[in-house]
């Protein structure tokens, strides 16, 4: 299920329902549908809490943000799950638009380090 | 008359009006139920079209929210790599200039527009004796000393993107000349396409090579003088030499192969003896000849140290003894049995017969003489000729003397820079074929890109680069290292030499 590529990978950890992003995610388009299927699916399993962690996640492009978005609208349609996602500093693009996703999801929370 | 029981005729009984009230209240009940049900059906559709608007309107904030936040993102990481190209720009620009700053070369960037040297090291303002900051804004071109050199180098620059090691000629500031080597790359500096230039001045190896043509001349003409009055240098017994005139040896006649290097240490007798053993273990007659009468050390190679050299080269040309005495046969110092034979002419190691002949010379048509008379009496296919390094009157005498140069050079810039005199020296002294081999390759990687550079810098052959080896510098068993170490990269690269030298007779 997880998804492993050279220069990205993306890992969901059932035990804990953490979805674990790392590396550069530069793809277009249809290219982001193995991700995105393995994040409806973290999604569809309804756990109490979800966590999405891209501290690791160094770059996203327009396309990804837009696969993230759609994670976040496919946990709010369950009204279930509590979503945390978690950020760093490092990548100065993450304090800027993590904070968006709220906008989809308000019970969002975002813990940057 | 109507059916209708609500409509009675004019002669309806009573009963008749009575069933017809009855009927149309049943009717007008049921119309009133549809009208409930009608209205009851509006009202649920009403509601469902609220609610589908309402999951539109949502989905469409949604949409429009998604589109705003991938927007913001594309602003930001489009910032945050905009960023990063300015820095790594600038980062980069840094590092040029550090690494320009740090190179111990003359060094210049010039816009490719229109000239004008945009950056010049402190080296070269040395090279030019003026401060460096004082020859940026100058144009490129006002540093030729002739003008018209500048524009080849530029469309060769332009059409071969590079332009490698091309010697011309420069001019200071009072109008003194500067020979140099320059290489040129295209490079973007500012924003704007530039060249970059490295030079290399080689004014003093110049005026040396001029002063060396000079003296190459006068001894041509000396030999070509002596060869005219005497024929001893041409024909021996019935051996017959054509050398003087840059022409093939006659068939089955010896192969007179001179091995020199510019400088001493590089392996060049070490070269010798090893091939001579490979030539004997070929089923060849070989004769090695050392020449280097002020360091003498080939018979080292071949198995003769510490032992009593009754006669040698020095002897034949003091006039002390005959050729036929100064030959001696090493095949069976070769430590393993060979078809072919090897025979030694050393040079004398006593200090007394050295400084005699150092001090009173010696005729030096002798030395070619023994060449010829040595093939003839061994009727040897080979004779490999060890010869002292650098330029003196014997390794000159030489060069006139055999078919074939060997270079031994090492790969670094002081043996590149005197292997160029020296193949310039031979291509004077009509060497009919001179062939490179580089020696003490550090890197067994580089091999392909030192060939290339060697043969490009020379237009010679490059007949093997053999890699730098501890167990072969180092090498005391007995007899040559290449028949104790068949498998050795040291020995295949020599066996690389033994072919490229024998090819020629093929």
């Amino acid at each position: 299920m997880d998804v492993i590529h050279d220069d990205y990978q993306v890992q969901f950890d059932e035990a804990s329902s953490t979805v674990r992003c790392q590396g550069s995610f530069r793809l277009h388009g249809d290219e982001y549908k193995p991700i995105l299927d393995l994040l409806i699916n973290a999604a569809d399993m309804k756990p109490a809490t979800l966590t999405l962690d891209v501290r690791e996640l160094q770059f996203l492009n327009s396309s990804g943000i837009n696969t993230l978005s759609k994670f976040i609208l496919q946990v709010r349609k369950h009204q279930v799950s509590q979503v945390v996602v978690r950020g760093s500093t490092r990548f100065p693009w993450q304090e800027k638009s993590l904070i968006n996703l709220q906008r989809l999801l308000p019970e969002l929370k975002l813990a940057i380090e | 008359m109507s059916n209708d029981p609500a409509s009675p005729g004019p002669k309806a009984s009573r009963d008749e009006l009575f069933a017809a009230a009855e009927a149309l209240r049943r009717r007008v009940h049921e119309l009133e139920e549809e009208k409930r049900d009608l209205e009851v059906m509006l009202e649920t559709s009403s509601a469902h079209a609220d609610h589908l608007a309402e999951e539109l309107e949502a989905e469409r904030n949604d949409l429009a929210t998604m589109l705003e936040m991938t927007t913001e993102h594309a602003d930001t990481v489009e910032d945050e790599l905009h960023e990063r190209a300015a820095a790594t720009l600038l980062k980069s620009a840094r590092e040029l200039r550090m690494i320009v700053e740090a190179t111990p070369a003359p060094v210049m960037i010039s816009r490719l527009a229109d000239g004008e040297i945009v950056y010049a090291n402190v080296m070269l303002g040395s090279l030019f004796q003026i401060a460096a900051n004082e020859l940026v804004g100058r144009k490129a071109l006002d540093l030729y000393y002739d003008a018209a050199d500048r524009q080849p180098l530029i469309e060769t620059l332009e059409k071969e993107k590079s332009v490698d090691r091309q010697e011309v000629r420069l001019k200071r500031p009072d109008g003194a000349l500067i020979w140099v080597e320059i290489s040129l790359r295209l490079l973007d500096f500012n924003d704007e396409p530039s060249i970059l230039s490295a030079l290399h001045d080689i004014t003093d190896r110049k005026a040396a090579e001029e002063r060396l043509q000079q003296q190459v001349e006068a001894l041509r003409v000396e030999l070509e003088e002596t060869s005219s009055n005497s024929q001893l240098a041409r024909t021996t017994g019935t051996t017959r030499f054509e050398n003087l005139d840059a022409a093939a040896i006659k068939r089955g006649s010896t192969q007179l192969v001179a091995v020199h290097s510019f400088r001493g240490g590089n392996g060049k007798s070490s070269i010798t003896a090893n091939v001579a053993a490979l030539l004997a273990a070929d089923g060849q007659r070989v004769g090695v000849i050392d020449t280097d009468i002020q360091s003498p050390g080939l018979h080292v190679m071949l198995g003769q140290a510490g032992m009593d050299l009754r006669h040698t080269l020095n002897d034949f040309l003091l006039g002390n003894c005959g050729i036929d005495q100064i030959a001696l046969d090493v095949t069976s110092r070769l430590a393993e049995p060979v078809p072919g034979q090897v025979f030694l002419i050393p040079a004398s190691i006593n200090p007394g017969t050295m400084a005699q002949i150092l001090s009173q010379g010696y005729e030096a048509q002798r030395l070619a003489q023994s060449f010829f008379e040595l093939g003839e009496l061994l009727g040897l296919d080979t004779l490999l000729i060890d010869t002292h390094p650098g330029l003196n009157e014997e390794a000159l005498l030489t060069m006139r003397a055999v078919q074939t140069l060997l270079v031994v050079l090492r790969p670094d810039s002081q043996d590149f820079e005197g292997t160029g005199v020296t193949v310039q020296v031979a291509r004077q002294l009509e060497v009919p074929r001179i062939l490179l081999v580089v020696n003490q390759l550090p890197q067994i990687g580089q091999r392909q890109a030192v060939r290339e550079r060697a043969k490009g810098t020379f237009n010679c052959d490059v007949i093997a680069v053999i890699p730098q080896s501890p167990e072969f510098m180092l090498f005391t068993g007995d007899g040559p290292f290449v028949l104790r170490n068949l498998d050795s990269p040291v020995t295949l690269a020599l066996r690389q030499v033994a072919h490229g030298i024998t090819s020629v007779t093929a």
